[in-house]
């Protein structure tokens, strides 16, 4: 389970997160909602490692995660970055073997053991079948999978997503969210997703934080979360719920003036 | 050569003493080539009746020893880790910078080197001696090393450091130092041309002592880069994900930048501004054997080291008794070679 306490944060004396409180316990799924620049992907950075943290705490399973080494984080959190840099001519399974790394000695390299938890993890990321593929070879949607597969692969109780939906098209975006809410219930996995598309984090996060300007507005469930007068607060825009037909869940869509 | 499918890494140690027999068989080979003509089995005996400091046969003429012993075994062994450290550099440096197109005087060490040298040529002339060396290794590697350290400090901010500024900062060092090169050259009036040796690199003056300057960076630094080249291929991601995945970018750059810088400065002191060897090894290896960096820095060591060899015959036979400074013959062979990597490799990529 993981706490965020009092965390603060500032860039070049700018503040990019205030107070910032979040309880998320084990299996479930937090999605971090907020326009550009409400410091989603700043939190997703300081959770996992690679900003420092400046004040406040975040401990996950009563482990305070402040002054780890970026490879004690890594045993904790897995992060699937949304933009990530591979060299084009790395196959999958290579890119799958990394998140190994945390559990292997500097200088040591993957064994067989390795090998089994890295096809265990692409087997059920429907992957497996690509891992000679190098990764110019591979589609948004194929790639965002190896992607997950290595953050399985590293075996934590916390997984990290930067905008895992981004750049994919409508089935993708399904497919990868499903994906997550499977794991996590089979892993037992703790999941915080930041995303821009509300009505997907609608249908598929237990929790949503709507951030604004470095800070947590509300945290609550979907429905509690999405009505007009929070987005509009937020986005400074005026929407109008409607209920999903199959999951009763709320689903924002923009009001349109008629001309 | 491509590994088989769906196994975890292993190192390819057929390929890997193939090359090093062709690596010992060219050393062999050159061994025998050259004014006077000594045959190998005369050379080999040279050599064990030196190394184990007993006679097998007192046969041959005392010049042959005096050939094989004092001019050609040095030479060639200087040649051998001259060119295995700049490969091995090289390929670090690649990888540190995640740039294909680095070399190991990417941030300043050959003109840093030169301009030592050239600041010692000026000032004490060749044959001035501290203890063992003449002065201008001494100062070439001292300069070179101050120029790097120079350079990382400047980009050093926030605490970290980014690649690409030290590159900025190393390359405009370098600059300074080449212009401060040219500047004593110009303006000296002395005999410029040990110093023109040295800016093209020569083993014409190998003996024994240079290879005891540039084997020991290169042993200690061979152990300290090999067992990080896993770490290698994690920093050809970006950083935030080599931290995500648990490794200390900013402690593992720096060990292998300190690591390649000694072993480049101290192969520049001794031969040189070769160039192209440690630019052209890497890819070499790549074309080959793949892109893992647990292949490619064992292999880069040998082939630099067998690219060095040939390049300095070629160099002392080719307008024999004439030499061609070796940096010419890399330039001459390596630039065509670089030019043909980069249409034909990397046209799909980059």
């Amino acid at each position: 389970m993981l706490k965020i306490s009092n965390l603060y944060y500032s860039f070049s004396e700018k503040a990019l997160l205030e107070d910032v409180n979040i309880f998320l316990p084990a299996g479930h799924t937090l999605g971090l909602v907020g326009p550009n620049g409400s410091g989603k992907t700043t939190l997703i950075k300081l959770i996992s490692g690679v900003l420092k943290i400046q004040t406040g705490t975040i401990s996950l399973d009563n482990t305070l995660l402040n002054n780890l080494t970026a490879r004690q984080t890594a045993i904790k959190v897995a992060t699937v970055p949304q933009d990530p840099h591979l060299p084009p001519y790395l196959r999958a399974i290579d890119v799958v073997l990394m998140g190994r790394n945390c559990h292997l000695k500097t200088t040591k390299w993957e064994t067989q053991g390795d090998l089994d938890i890295v096809e265990h993890a692409m087997q059920v990321t429907e992957t497996w079948h690509l891992t000679s593929k190098q990764v110019y070879e591979l589609s948004g949607g194929d790639l965002q999978r190896v992607m997950i597969a290595r953050a399985i692969a590293q075996k934590t109780p916390l997984m990290l997503l930067d905008e895992p939906t981004a750049n994919l098209d409508l089935k993708y975006q399904h497919h990868i969210l499903a994906l997550i809410k499977t794991l996590q219930s089979e892993l037992g996995l703790a999941t915080i997703l930041a995303i821009h598309d509300m009505n997907l984090a609608s249908q598929y996060c237990d929790t949503i934080a709507l951030l604004k300007n470095g800070s947590v507005n509300l945290v609550g469930t979907p429905t509690e979360i999405l009505t007009n007068e929070n987005i509009s607060g937020v986005y400074g825009v005026d929407t109008h719920v409607i209920v999903h037909p199959d999951t009763n869940l709320p689903m924002i869509v923009p009001k349109i003036k008629q001309s | 050569m491509k590994e088989p499918k769906n196994t975890v890494y292993t190192f390819p140690w057929v390929s890997f003493l193939i090359i090093l027999g062709i690596m010992l068989l060219v050393a062999s080979l050159t061994l025998t080539i050259g004014a006077a003509s000594i045959p190998l089995e005369s050379s080999v005996k040279i050599f064990l009746t030196h190394v184990f400091a007993f006679q097998i046969e007192p046969q041959s003429p005392a010049s042959w020893d005096t050939i094989v012993w004092e001019i050609r075994l040095p030479r060639i062994f200087l040649a051998a880790t001259v060119g295995a450290s700049l490969a091995l550099a090289g390929s670090t440096y690649q990888g540190i910078f995640q740039n294909h197109l680095a070399d190991p005087y990417l941030i300043g060490v050959a003109s840093g080197a030169g301009f030592g040298a050239t600041l010692s040529l000026l000032i004490f002339g060749s044959s001035l001696t501290l203890g063992m060396f003449t002065t201008v290794p001494i100062t070439a590697f001292s300069v070179a090393i101050l120029t790097v350290g120079i350079a990382y400090v400047l980009a050093k901010k926030h605490g970290g450091t980014q690649t690409n500024t030290l590159i900025l900062a190393g390359v405009a060092l370098g600059s300074l130092m080449s212009s401060l090169t040219t500047f004593l050259l110009m303006t000296s009036g002395k005999d410029i041309r040990p110093i023109l040796s040295f800016l093209f690199g020569s083993f014409a003056t190998a003996n024994w002592q240079d290879v005891f300057v540039v084997l020991p960076y290169l042993t200690v630094g061979t152990t300290i880069i090999l067992p990080l080249s896993r770490m290698l291929n994690i920093l050809q991601l970006d950083q935030e994900q080599a931290i995500q995945l648990g490794v200390h970018t900013e402690k593992i750059r720096l060990y292998l930048l300190i690591c390649s810088s000694l072993i480049t400065a101290s192969a520049v002191s001794v031969s040189g501004v070769i160039g192209f060897i440690g630019l052209i090894t890497p890819h070499c290896v790549r074309l080959v054997w793949g892109y893992d960096y647990r292949t490619l820095l064992p292999f880069s060591i040998l082939l630099g080291a067998i690219f060095l060899i040939v390049s300095d015959s070629i160099a002392r036979m080719a307008l024999a008794p004439q030499e061609i400074p070796v940096g010419v013959v890399t330039a001459l062979f390596g630039s065509p070679f670089f030019l043909y990597i980069l249409r034909k490799r990397y046209q799909a990529w980059y």
